[in-house]
């Protein structure tokens, strides 16, 4: 600033008044833009709610919850809420709201408050009253006011709000659904002039009055109301509006009184409120708090945001709906299908088949399903059971038709058996008579003839015996112990005819152990003989002089007992050595294929094992092994 | 009394004892065997004037023995029994040759028949 100094005194006083003229643009500018901010500058986050009542009316209960929960779920900083009741329905008087004007003087004079919301047409007054002083620039919204006070509104500057509209054509409308026929309605409720929403009601009565005959029943004490109620004629219904107070000065809840009616009403109630409906209302068109506090809610944002309470307009709220007590239109016998469409229907008693249809009907298909799957297993095991008695019988059949087919084995035995007796009692017979023709015969050498007579008849009909008994069906299995050894010599001596007739030599190697078991003897008899007829069938094709056939017992085990039957055939091909045990496999065209398998089921069954083998020196080997007995022999 | 000795080789004790007895009261007299090996060792062959033979014997059988006895020459008539009902059998027996063939049971005066007709030709009486 040196060069200040230096200039000349015209210039200084020049350059001076520019600076002068400069500043003073500067501050103007800076005075216009802070003017223009603070009109720019956005509302306190803070909503003041002021609900003519209180909150122990459902209908205010609702309308603030709504209201907050749209304030609290809106983007950007948090928004305080503060709420009053001024409770004018139980509390009135000039005296009682100046104290209240006092109190909201002394509360709120300090707060900076954005936007009020007011609910009730006496809140807005109240509110108006007092903004001047408290809240001069606070924009007010009213959730629901009717149409007069609406009208009164128009000129106040900064409010705006919803028009709620309740109408007697909705409530004739409901009660035409009920009522078809419908000539009369009787209302209930506070009287018309202290009823805010329903003063509208006055102007709508004329227009009916061609069609319908009003009972007018608001101002009657409830004692009045509910003896006329229950004795309506048919052709009439019951518009319930609101009771707050009855003509005997008793206070109710609205709810509560429209529930007293009900209990003795003969007719069908309807209303323009929804909670009502669940106390007994039959329904209507009604409204619910809820949209209500919601748009209260949505329009005190908008003001927060910043726009002018001129641009957002006074508009009828559309809060009402058709909703019906679903039980009221089976009891007033009204068809579903009449109903207006979107109607809301309350209470649905679902038999309890529509109410639990789904797990009802996967219960019963889980019902039917286990019944199905316990009646196919019963039918199964039955089944089973039967099947398993027939396959015991049949295995029963096989193995004594299996010693019924070796029968003709044993009876070419038989017969060759009882030659010997027979042919010893038909000599014996003829040498009696021969010894009779003698002049004096020797009766005692008679009595020995004739002895060994009776005892050769005895042999012989034991040997008839032991072949019944081969034959015979038997109850099932006699156990007894005895000598496997012994089988296999009662075999061997059977087999001797067919082996000499057939030119087999027939070898017997029995072990000096004894080889006790305990089993069915004629089974085990079965067992070795259908082994030895299989390795006599088998040297059939051998040379005559080459047919040897060798049964072998042994002690194989320290308690087992191994019997081996071997033939000089041409043996068994590999790959059969399995199968042949396999029920009907035969290689010979007038065999049974039983006899192996049935002599497989039988050693099977005692625990024992049977295989067969080809031998080094040719031909095939048969092993049977049985678990041997602590018991002796018999 | 040579011509009255009859052998009899057969393994079955009541066939065998009812033929000794019989041939005893026809006066006969037999010499029995329960197998064809006792006979030949008994080298009764020689002696008897006939042999009633079973078949069915155990160890060397009826028709070995028969053979056996051809083979060595011997003109010894033979009388079979059998016990079993078989054809082949039967063939063979009387390819071997013999004097009768009888399947028991039979009558005990057919054996009788038999065999004197197989001792009286030597008998010459």
């Amino acid at each position: 600033m040196s060069g200040w100094r230096e200039l000349p005194s015209a210039r200084r006083d020049i350059a001076a008044a520019i600076c002068f003229q400069l500043a003073t643009i500067i501050w103007l500018c800076a005075i216009s833009t802070s003017v223009n901010s603070s009109v720019a500058e956005p509302l306190p986050r803070s909503v003041l709610l002021i609900d003519q009542e209180n909150q122990s009316r459902v209908w205010n209960f609702d309308l603030s919850n709504a209201l907050r929960s749209v304030l609290s779920s809106a983007p950007g900083s948090p928004i305080l809420v503060y709420a009053d009741n001024l409770d004018f329905a139980r509390f009135t008087g000039l005296r009682y709201e100046e104290a209240q004007r006092n109190l909201f003087r002394e509360k709120y004079r300090d707060i900076p408050i954005g936007v009020i919301v007011v609910n009730g047409a006496r809140a807005l007054d109240f509110a108006l009253s007092l903004r001047p002083e408290l809240w001069p620039a606070v924009p007010i919204v009213f959730a629901a006011v009717d149409d007069e006070t609406a009208e009164r509104m128009r000129s106040v500057p900064n409010v705006t709000g919803h028009i709620m509209r309740l109408t007697l054509k909705d409530m004739v409308a409901a009660a035409r659904l009920f009522v078809p026929d419908l000539k009369r309605m009787a209302i209930v409720g506070d009287r018309f002039e202290r009823n805010t929403f329903f003063r509208s009601f006055l102007q709508e009565f004329p227009r009916f009055t061609a069609e319908l005959e009003f009972i007018d029943l608001t101002g009657l004490p409830m004692d009045d109301i509910k003896r006329r109620v229950a004795a309506l004629p048919d052709d009439a219904a019951i518009g319930y509006t609101t009771l707050t107070v009855d003509g005997a000065g008793v206070d109710y809840l609205p709810r509560e009184a429209v529930a007293e009616v009900a209990k003795v009403a003969n007719r069908p109630i309807v209303t323009n409120t929804e909670n009502f409906i669940n106390y007994g209302a039959a329904g209507g068109f009604v409204v619910s708090a809820s949209p209500i506090g919601e748009q209260a809610g949505r329009y005190a944002l908008r003001l927060l945001g910043g726009e002018a309470s001129a641009s957002i307009p006074v508009v009828v709220g559309d809060f009402s709906k058709p909703i019906f007590d679903w039980r009221a239109l089976e009891r007033w016998r009204v068809d579903e299908s009449g109903l207006p469409p979107g109607s809301e229907l309350r209470f649905r008693s679902l038999s309890t088949w529509e109410q639990y249809r789904l797990p009802m009907i996967g219960g019963l298909v889980a019902l039917v399903f286990q019944s199905a799957l316990i009646t196919w297993l019963l039918i199964e095991r039955r089944r089973r059971s039967l099947a398993e008695a027939e396959a015991s019988s049949r295995r029963r059949q096989a193995v004594r038709l299996n010693r019924v087919a070796t029968a003709t084995v044993l009876s070419s035995s038989i017969a060759h058996e009882l030659s010997q007796p027979l042919g010893a009692i038909l000599i014996n017979t003829e040498t009696v008579q021969q010894m009779l023709r003698s002049a004096t015969p020797d009766l005692a050498e008679v009595d020995e003839v004739l002895s060994d007579i009776v005892r050769d008849d005895q042999r012989a009909s034991e040997i008839l015996h032991r072949q019944r008994t081969w034959l015979k069906k038997g109850k099932g299995t006699e156990l007894q112990v005895f000598d496997l050894n012994d089988s296999v010599r009662e075999i061997v001596s059977v087999v001797a005819p067919e082996a000499s007739k057939r030119g087999v030599l027939l070898n017997a190697n029995r072990t000096s152990d004894v080889l006790s078991v305990r089993a069915d003897r004629i089974q085990m008899q079965q067992v070795i003989l259908n082994l030895v007829m299989n390795g006599m069938d088998a040297l059939e094709s051998c040379h005559p002089a080459a047919r040897k056939l060798t049964i072998q017992t042994s002690q194989s085990a320290a308690a087992i007992g191994k019997v081996t039957i071997s033939d000089s055939g041409a043996g068994i091909p590999a790959d059969q050595l399995t199968s042949i045990f396999d029920a009907f496999f035969t290689t010979k065209p007038e065999g049974t294929g039983l006899g192996l398998p049935i002599a497989r089921t039988i050693i099977e069954s005692y625990g024992g094992a049977i295989w067969a083998e080809n031998r080094v020196e040719g031909g095939a080997a048969f092993h049977f092994t049985l678990p041997l007995s602590n018991a002796h022999p018999g | 009394m040579r011509q009255r000795m009859v052998a009899v080789v057969e393994d079955d004790p009541s066939m065998l004892k009812s033929i000794e007895r019989l041939l005893k009261a026809h006066d006969f007299q037999p010499v029995t065997f329960t197998s064809a090996e006792a006979f030949l060792q008994a080298a009764t062959a020689t002696t008897a004037a006939c042999l009633v033979l079973d078949l069915h014997l155990g160890g060397m059988s009826g028709i070995e023995l028969r053979r056996q006895l051809t083979a060595s020459g011997s003109n010894l008539p033979v009388v079979f029994m059998s016990a079993a009902d078989d054809e082949s059998v039967r063939r063979k027996a009387v390819e071997a040759g013999c004097v009768a063939y009888f399947r028991k049971p039979f009558l005990a005066h057919h054996l009788i028949c038999a065999i004197n007709n197989a001792v009286v030709p030597e008998g010459g009486t």
